[in-house]
């Protein structure tokens, strides 16, 4: 009855919505393309289809705070620094720049001649501009970031000095971010609140409209200081089901798409049109223990957990090997990287040594939340299963992740998981979630010994006893087990081969300045 | 007249609990929408400079009213993650829903007349039997479960039709085409099976009334009797199936449209709630419930013009 | 006895029955049927197509589809049992009471909640109110049967509204017997037809709406297996593992459609106003 109702079926839609059409104008354009084979509705342009995993929530990266939002600034907007393909920094609206030899006055020479997509120059005044809003301005979500920042004046127009207060090892690395995004101070004078709606930045492709939680349209910026970018159009569009989004890739719906579910890597590998790149991205994933009460707030309970974790097969199970079993909060590409990341199988004896001395012999149990995604449950159900050998139960509790951060924030928790995403400095991926009562410090951890190395590890600027430093953070951290780290995620990309001109950077975000679609 | 003036005061209050109840319901939720606008990176300060923004530290009573006197002006707010109004962000996903709804519509009016008019005509043979056993199981399959067999096989195994990839129409009408057939034929299937049973009953009812036997007395066959007569007085009923089916897809795509990656109306409510987003659902559900409330409405006074029997006293009962 | 003759007659009835009554066994005597724990990993065997050794194959984290699915049969049982008996629970006396004293409670508040609840979107009330009390099986399971509440208040109601002008209730009032043994002992047991076959439609309903919100993350809480879960976790497999998809898919089917044939079946003999 079904497959009858299919050829039905076919027609009953043609004149439904053909009906819808008559009542609306009628069709305007060229119904020639054959679905599912061109991506373009109108001929002639050259269109280049991104999939995101979720809705890009803000253009203004004022107030943003999601890794999709950088996607979309990747085409908007230009950054006082960059990182390069190897993960260094580099200058990039600002020309050349100088330190004092202090760490605390940082000089900036602009690069000249370069406007906003509303026709404005971009210049120190800019810059300025940015800055005191970002540190200033009272929904900002950089004022962390910036929070060493003491004043930024203007020298000339195209030179602007920033003081800081004290020495902060992290700040260029900052500034490759969203806080080193500059938007149009004009933009933002005109539209208050409303700039997210009418963004407007220096970046090779400029603002068209964005559709919540569907897509986000840019075109291309003609006079782009950096090299007239080679395609008209870049759409920005959502695709929450990761199988529906490979399969939009795999037909040509789709150019390039931002991550995969793992099952699919098999099926991009073996298209001959389409690329997978896949590198170890900068963040972790893994679960935050509750320091301040039991069963975690005692340290032997808490390594035997630690411990238990038989990170390789945890990273084959659930990723296929695309993935990076994780110890520390660092990965490799990481200036903080060391062997101690490096994953050691369980050894039953050890685990039962630590139970004892924690005063569990036979075993314990904690409740441990996730997050209601499939990917999360699998995660969780693993662990179950690893824990459940040395006679540790874990009882899990779905949550849906508005009120897993709200818990996290409460303390209200055993155990919690919850990662991080990962940016370019050090510090960026330990301070706040380690030192004593910083905002992501969920686990209530408080060690005079690490908020010490940590603060001293901001303010060195020798990158060598930097890493001194962090070396010693490493080792308290794995004698502690504050926080159990389980596994560095991948950057996974997807491209179609007619893509060329894309540049792989360790931040996984995708620079669309270069590309060209054949 | 007393009737429908009764009933259209009846849906002032309807609503007005509507109101309440997302109201109370969606403040209940835990979690609250500052601390998931500012994510991970929230420093306390700017997490009560958002919630004093937002209106979060008044009470909710107060919250409520102030809310009720906008929308009393036709304003449904700005939504409090997307800094867009609710108004704009409804009729963005409003046509995609409205196609779908459509499109499940004719596919299930498609199914159901021939069938439900054979199992009539026919009734107590093998395709009655057929029919109406098809018709349970049509109503048994999860529309969910049977989006995800025909995404297996449809665009998975053979790749004839694409499981995602919408397109406003106007935008693409083929590709829009294309990918609105297997998320239609998903929902479609069980609405048929609804509708279907309803039809059977219905003309069934018809043909042993009165005029209908006289019909047939006459010397009509019983295969023109129904076309002829009796199809046009069975279809109160049906409209009305037909009036509530669509009154409830409308906000009851959810599932559908997040598996087929459809930006619809119901896919707004859901992704409005996990993000805590109370300006948008407030204004979301009320216009879905809106439309059910005017969809009964409409219904209730077909039915006491085609129907005087029915006083106004049986309006709310039955 | 001449109730069940006439039942014993409709044929589909008696499969919807017989469908149900299978899956209580599979519920009750799951250790017995499933060959593995459920819950039980193994990682050399993940994404195993059906065989001899594995009926339905593997999932992901190698267990055992079959299984998974034997004691699904547990959970979507109680599912259908739990949020209907909930929905009965409030329905039914609110319907009762609304019904018999009339007057502005039952005009203006329980009339009226009821239009308001039933102008939500079915699933989105559930999951809103899944989402109010937290994920889990007996929140979903509230959720679902305060979801469906309004329905039985309608139809409790309805039946109150055409007995309590019956002869003999009026009789029964006009010789000073009690509301409460009129409404319990007249009332209740002759308006018990129409609400006994909304509770095996709604049972099917309910089947589809846990699945619905385990579907969506709201339902049971990992590792406990249920066909809606296991699906919510299929969809990630569609290409690799359709199989995963499949069987969970299947069971659910065919239990809901063992109680829309039941509850049809029983519309056929009980409901005077249906005809055969």
């Amino acid at each position: 009855m079904f497959f009858k109702s299919m050829n039905k079926s076919l027609l009953i839609t043609l004149l439904g919505t053909a009906l819808l059409v008559t009542g609306c104008g009628g069709a305007n354009q060229g119904a020639s393309d054959k679905a599912g084979a061109t991506s373009s509705a109108t001929a002639g342009k050259k269109v280049i289809n991104i999939g995101l995993k979720a809705d890009p929530p803000s253009m203004d990266p004022n107030i943003s705070t999601s890794l999709y939002d950088r996607q979309v600034y990747a085409s908007l907007y230009d950054k006082l620094f960059d990182i390069d393909a190897n993960g260094k920094i580099v200058p990039m609206l600002v020309n050349s720049y100088e330190i004092t030899p202090d760490g605390k006055t940082y000089t900036f020479k602009l690069k000249e001649g370069i406007k906003f997509h509303d026709g404005t120059d971009f210049d120190a005044e800019a810059v300025k501009f940015n800055f005191e809003r970002n540190m200033t301005a009272p929904k900002s979500k950089r004022r962390g970031e910036l929070k060493t920042v003491d004043s930024v004046t203007v020298v000339d127009k195209n030179t602007v000095k920033i003081q800081l207060k004290e020495p902060f090892a992290p700040f260029l690395s900052i500034l490759t971010d969203r806080s080193g995004i500059m938007v149009s101070p004009a933009a933002v004078k005109k539209y208050g609140d409303d700039y997210l709606n009418h963004p407007s930045g220096t970046g090779p492709f400029s603002f068209v409209e964005q559709v919540k939680g569907d897509h986000v349209t840019l075109k291309r910026n003609d006079n782009y200081w950096n090299g007239k970018p080679k395609v008209d159009e870049v759409i920005y569009k959502v695709f929450t089901n990761g199988t529906a989004k490979v399969q939009n890739l795999r037909s040509g719906m789709l150019d390039i798409i931002d991550d995969m579910p793992v099952k699919e890597i098999p099926a991009i590998k073996a298209d001959a049109n389409l690329q997978l790149i896949a590198e170890p991205g900068m963040g972790f994933q893994g679960i935050y223990l509750n320091n301040s009460k039991p069963p975690f707030n005692n340290k032997y309970l808490r390594q035997a957990v630690d411990r238990a974790i038989d990170r390789e097969a945890f990273v084959k199970v659930l990723f296929n090997g695309y993935a990076l079993p994780a110890h520390t909060a660092f990965s490799p590409g990481n200036m903080a990287y060391s062997d101690l990341d490096k994953a050691t199988k369980p050894n039953p004896g050890e685990i039962k040594d630590l139970l004892a001395k924690g005063g569990q012999p036979n075993g314990f149990s904690f409740k441990l939340y996730i997050s209601t995604s499939p990917e999360n449950e699998q995660f969780g159900v693993v662990l179950q299963n690893m824990l459940k050998q040395f006679n540790i139960n874990v009882q899990l509790e779905k949550m849906e992740y508005g009120q897993l951060l709200d818990i996290g924030d409460k303390g209200d928790f055993e155990a919690l998981q919850l990662g991080w995403s990962g940016r370019q400095d050090p510090d960026q991926n330990i301070y706040d979630f380690v030192v004593t009562d910083m905002p992501n410090n969920d686990g209530r951890i408080s060690n005079p010994k690490l908020d010490e190395l940590l603060l001293k590890a901001r303010v060195e600027l020798d990158e060598g006893k930097r890493k001194a430093i962090y070396d010693e953070v490493n080792k308290v951290m794995q004698d502690e087990a504050p926080y159990v780290y389980v596994y560095h995620q991948y950057n996974m990309l997807g491209l179609n081969k007619k893509i060329t001109g894309f540049n792989y950077v360790p931040d996984g975000l995708i620079r669309t300045a270069t590309l060209d679609k054949q | 007249m007393m009737f429908v003036v009764r009933r259209l005061l009846l849906t002032i209050p309807i609503l007005l609990l509507v109101s309440i109840m997302t109201f109370s319901l969606i403040h209940m939720i835990p979690g609250d929408p500052a601390r998931v606008i500012l994510g991970q990176e929230a420093t306390p300060e700017a997490y009560q400079a958002l919630r004093t923004e937002l209106g979060l530290d008044q009470p909710i009573v107060v919250q409520y009213f102030s809310w009720l006197g906008k929308v009393l002006q036709g304003n449904l707010g700005i939504s409090i993650t997307d800094r867009v109004p609710v108004s704009t962000l409804i009729m963005q996903r409003l046509p995609a829903t409205i196609e779908l709804t459509i499109g499940t519509f004719l596919v299930a009016i498609l199914i159901a007349f021939p069938a439900g008019i054979l199992a009539a005509v026919r009734r107590g043979t093998w395709i009655d039997y057929t029919s109406t056993f098809a018709a349970l199981g049509g109503m048994s399959i999860p529309s969910f479960w049977l989006a995800m067999m025909l995404i297996i096989y449809f665009a998975v195994n053979h790749q004839w039709l694409p499981s995602s990839g919408y397109v406003p129409f106007l935008q693409n009408p083929t590709q829009n085409l294309l990918a609105m057939i297997l998320p239609c034929v998903a929902t479609g299937l069980r609405e048929s099976a609804v509708l279907m049973r309803m039809l059977r009953s219905s003309l069934l009812d018809v043909v042993s009334m009165d005029f209908v036997r006289t019909a047939k007395a006459k010397g009509l066959n019983e295969a023109r009797t129904i076309l002829g007569h009796a199809l046009r007085n069975a279809m109160v009923p049906v409209v009305t199936t037909s009036g509530l089916m669509i009154a409830g897809l409308l906000g009851g795509l959810v599932i559908t449209e997040s598996i087929f990656s459809i930006p619809g109306f119901g896919r707004l409510i859901v992704e409005s709630v996990f993000k805590r987003d109370y300006v948008t659902v407030q204004g979301a559900i009320l216009v879905s419930a809106t439309l059910v409330v005017i969809v009964n409405l409409a219904v209730d006074i077909l039915y006491a013009v085609i129907d005087p029997r029915i006083k106004a006293g049986k309006g709310a009962g039955e | 006895m001449k109730t069940v003759k006439k039942f014993l007659r409709n044929g589909l009835g008696v499969i919807g029955a017989l469908i149900i009554l299978g899956l209580i066994v599979v519920a009750v005597f799951a250790n017995q049927i499933a060959p593995y724990d459920p819950n039980a990993q193994n990682y050399d065997q993940v994404l195993s197509a059906p065989s001899s050794e594995h009926l339905f194959g593997t999932d992901d984290l190698g267990r055992d589809i079959f299984s998974r699915v034997v004691f699904g049969a547990r959970i979507s049982i109680e599912a259908a049992l739990i949020s209907v008996g909930i929905a009965m629970l409030i329905g039914v006396p609110i319907g009762l009471l609304s019904g018999y004293y009339r007057g502005f409670w039952d005009e203006w508040i329980v009339m009226r909640s009821v239009d308001a609840m039933q102008a939500f979107p079915f699933l989105i009330l559930a999951l809103a109110i899944s989402a109010v009390l937290g994920a889990g099986f007996g929140n979903a399971m509230l959720a679902i049967g305060i979801g469906f509440a309004p329905a039985f208040i309608r139809i409790t109601r309805g039946q109150v509204l055409t007995l309590r002008n019956m002869e003999y209730i009026q009789a029964a009032r006009s010789v000073g017997v009690k509301d409460a043994r009129i409404l319990f002992r007249h009332i209740l047991p002759n308006a018990l037809n129409p609400i006994v076959i909304q509770a095996t439609l709604a049972m099917a309903s309910g089947i589809i709406a846990e699945a619905s919100l385990s579907y969506l993350g709201l339902g049971v809480q990992p590792p406990t297996p249920s066909w809606g879960s296991m699906l919510n976790q299929a969809q990630t497999l569609l290409s690799v593992a359709p199989y995963a998809t499949i069987y969970p898919g299947m069971a659910i089917f065919l239990v809901v459609l063992g109680f829309n044939l039941l509850g049809d079946g029983l519309q056929q003999i009980l409901d005077p106003r249906v005809r055969k």
